[in-house]
């Protein structure tokens, strides 16, 4: 109470302009302090606080939106698999269906073993067709690369020198064709006497 | 700013100044201590330290020992020409010799006298600022202002104004220690008022050593006793103590022939015919018997003790008739805003919004609050945001930890995926790599046209036409016959038969006579076509 009455004192020692003057000072020293003091702290941080806040939102709107892809993604994914899996399924029935018919024709798949066999037997070939031999050749031909245009890359060329009867000879050459390997007679050539044979086998690499 | 805080007070209804007129506290002057309230118009009594509510108007009056009174006149037709106040001041100055580095506080009151015709008397109660001022500073400090600071002699007028007393012509006689006072009123209005240097001591004193009685241990206070107790009343007093009585008849006596001469000049200065009515009464409170001592003494005036407070002290608190009077003055002066007769020298300060520094402190918080606002509302809704902002923090976390999870899910799930196509493109792709080839086997298996099949088939073709070959070879999917047969026919039928009934395709070099063995030669090349 005894400021006021100081203050009060002090307004009416003053003239009505000085009154109004001392009214209106601390407005201004009020209004300089805060706009000059005040007013740009807490302006940042208002700022900050709502630059901060628009950032997070965006980043979180964002981190929605990739988590709505990726669980898009995840379903998408999942629904693939089990497409993929059905496809495995038929592929795996066709990969059967495949490997029974590959047996069937198994003998037309390349086999070393199996035509070292064959190589094997040509002597009998031979003899069973009353035929001398004289001489037996084979050359393998294993670095062909398999390729569109040439499936059956793999052979082995058989060359064979055998004296007697052309008719024996067509009799070998039958009992080669007659196999169910896939042989082809590549060359023959006879002068009467001797007969050149020369047989392609051939084996396709899987 | 001033005007507009003052007419936001008003809209408001702030009051200007926060009493309540129902409240009121008189202090005696004489003691601080001794404290009454009027509130709700029942009188109580505190004691000076107990706390007395902010609302409640504070008063007192002057002792009269610091009463100045003095009397001029003013001729009629001046009076509404002139500053009366300042006349009056002036006048007052020069007669009185006062002291002009002193201030002086001027009341007074114009009368009209039917005695004077062209001039009025200027009834004028002057008091010495300082002296006052010093006097009531414990009051002032205890309670900073005092709203009302009456005039003895001006209070008695509150009777007529609460309607106590009808008016008359009527004189009040009030008895201090140390002065009489005497104010007459006439028919409501104050004419003037008398202050006798003579008051209870003085009778004491005359009691004491100008009578022929003596009493032991007769003071000041046995005296007043005496007085407030038994005073003129004769039932009062024992058959010894008559003397006493007697002794005390002849000093009232003496006294009121005072008294009854200054009736006579006021009846005689204002030309009154009569005067109706005296009421008397001490500071110490009525004197039992002075009523009938007087109307014995002054005839036909009635004379009545100056008690007036009855109707409003059902619990009879002993209070001094003038502190009543001015808790009714002060209560008539708030009530109608009636200042005029209010010495006050230190009054109630405005409330807060109407005082300069009131206005001055709001101005100062209005511009702090409204400069403050919107930094304020900065800072908190940052604070707000911020709080937010945390939570967001939490989200984005979980967001990224969900993510993260979600990614390596996936991830996992694509990795397998990818793993699962890459078999399933590499079993896929090894069915139909084994389709082909099993179809290209197939083909080529079956599409082969066996070459002993064909030697046999051109054999049979030989032996019917009769066709010898001298050499055979094959090569390049041509087989090529050297032949000769012994006519030239049996070549030329040969190829037909070949083209036209095993659909092959021939080629010859012609046949050709061999002169050697008279037999036909030919080449011929037979193109082996498979399916």
């Amino acid at each position: 109470m005894k400021i006021l009455d100081k203050l009060d004192a002090f307004f009416d020692s003053q003239k009505e302009t000085e009154q109004k003057l001392t009214f209106f000072f601390p407005i201004l020293i009020i209004g300089f302090i805060v706009y000059y003091f005040i007013f740009p702290i807490t302006n940042d941080m208002f700022n900050n606080a709502l630059h901060k806040n628009r950032q997070l939102n965006k980043a979180i709107n964002s981190k929605q939106i990739h988590i709505t892809r990726l669980k898009n993604s995840i379903i998408n994914i999942t629904k693939k698999r089990r497409i993929l899996k059905i496809k495995i399924k038929k592929l795996e029935q066709t990969e059967i269906v495949m490997k029974k018919l590959l047996n069937k024709v198994k003998f037309l798949i390349f086999d070393l073993k199996r035509w070292a066999e064959i190589y094997n037997k040509i002597p009998k070939y031979v003899k069973d067709s009353n035929l001398l031999l004289l001489k037996l050749d084979n050359i393998l031909f294993l670095n062909n690369k398999k390729t569109n245009n040439q499936l059956v890359n793999l052979k082995m060329q058989i060359s064979l020198q055998v004296i007697g009867n052309f008719k024996n000879v067509v009799k070998l050459m039958n009992s080669f064709e007659a196999r169910k390997d896939f042989v082809k007679i590549k060359s023959l050539k006879t002068d009467g006497k001797i007969n050149y044979l020369t047989i392609d086998i051939y084996g396709a690499e899987l | 700013m001033l005007n507009e805080i003052s007419r936001m007070s008003r809209i408001h209804k702030i009051k200007k100044y926060a009493y309540d007129v129902n409240k009121v506290a008189s202090i005696d002057p004489y003691n601080f201590n001794n404290v009454f309230i009027l509130e709700n118009n029942i009188i109580k009594e505190k004691t000076f330290k107990e706390k007395i509510s902010k609302d409640t108007l504070i008063s007192t009056y002057i002792p009269l020992r610091y009463i100045i009174t003095y009397e001029m006149t003013i001729p009629r037709n001046l009076v509404n020409k002139i500053d009366v106040y300042d006349h009056i001041e002036t006048q007052a100055y020069e007669d009185l010799e006062l002291d002009e580095s002193e201030k002086y506080i001027f009341k007074y009151k114009l009368i009209s006298s039917a005695a004077d015709e062209k001039n009025m008397i200027a009834q004028v109660v002057i008091v010495e600022e300082s002296l006052i001022t010093k006097y009531f500073e414990p009051i002032t400090k205890d309670y900073n202002y005092i709203d009302y600071l009456g005039h003895s002699g001006f209070l008695f007028e509150s009777v007529y104004k609460t309607k106590i007393l009808k008016p008359k012509k009527d004189i009040f006689i009030y008895f201090t220690k140390d002065f009489t006072l005497i104010t007459l009123y006439a028919d409501g209005t104050f004419l003037q008022n008398i202050i006798l240097n003579q008051g209870m001591y003085n009778l004491y004193e005359k009691l004491k050593h100008d009578s022929e009685i003596e009493i032991n241990n007769f003071s000041y206070e046995v005296f007043v006793d005496l007085l407030t107790k038994k005073g003129l009343n004769i039932n009062y007093y024992d058959d010894y103590e008559e003397i006493l009585f007697n002794e005390l008849s002849i000093i009232f006596s003496n006294l009121f022939t005072t008294i009854v001469n200054q009736f006579n000049s006021l009846q005689r200065k204002y030309a009154l015919a009569t005067i109706d009515r005296v009421f008397i009464s001490t500071e110490n409170g009525i004197i039992p018997g002075v009523s009938n001592f007087v109307n014995n003494y002054l005839g036909e005036i009635e004379a009545d003790d100056l008690k007036f407070d009855t109707k409003y002290n059902p619990n009879n608190i002993e209070i001094d008739q003038l502190s009543f009077l001015n808790i009714l003055s002060t209560q008539y002066a708030y009530k109608e805003d009636y200042q005029l007769d209010n010495f006050t020298i230190k009054k109630r300060p405005p409330t807060f919004f109407y005082r300069k520094s009131g206005q001055f402190i709001s101005i100062t918080i209005i511009s702090l609050i409204l400069s403050l606002l919107y930094p304020t509302f900065q800072y908190f809704y940052s604070v707000i945001i911020g709080h937010k902002n945390k939570q967001l923090e939490i989200k984005l976390k979980n967001l990224n930890f969900m993510y993260n999870s979600l990614n390596r899910n996936y991830n996992s799930l694509l990795k397998v995926y990818k793993k699962e196509k890459k078999a399933a493109e590499k079993k896929d792709k090894y069915i139909k790599s084994v389709a082909q080839i099993i179809t290209t086997l197939h083909k080529a298996k079956n599409g082969y046209a066996p070459l002993s099949s064909l030697i046999i088939k051109v054999s049979l073709y030989m032996k019917r036409n009769k066709i010898y070959a001298k050499d055979i070879s094959f090569g390049k999917d041509i087989l090529e016959l050297n032949i000769f047969a012994e006519n030239e026919s049996y070549i030329t039928n040969f190829v037909n038969e070949l083209v036209e009934k095993e659909h092959l395709k021939v080629e010859t070099t012609g046949v050709i006579k061999d002169k050697n063995s008279q037999n036909y030669i030919s080449i011929i090349k037979i193109i082996k076509v498979d399916l």
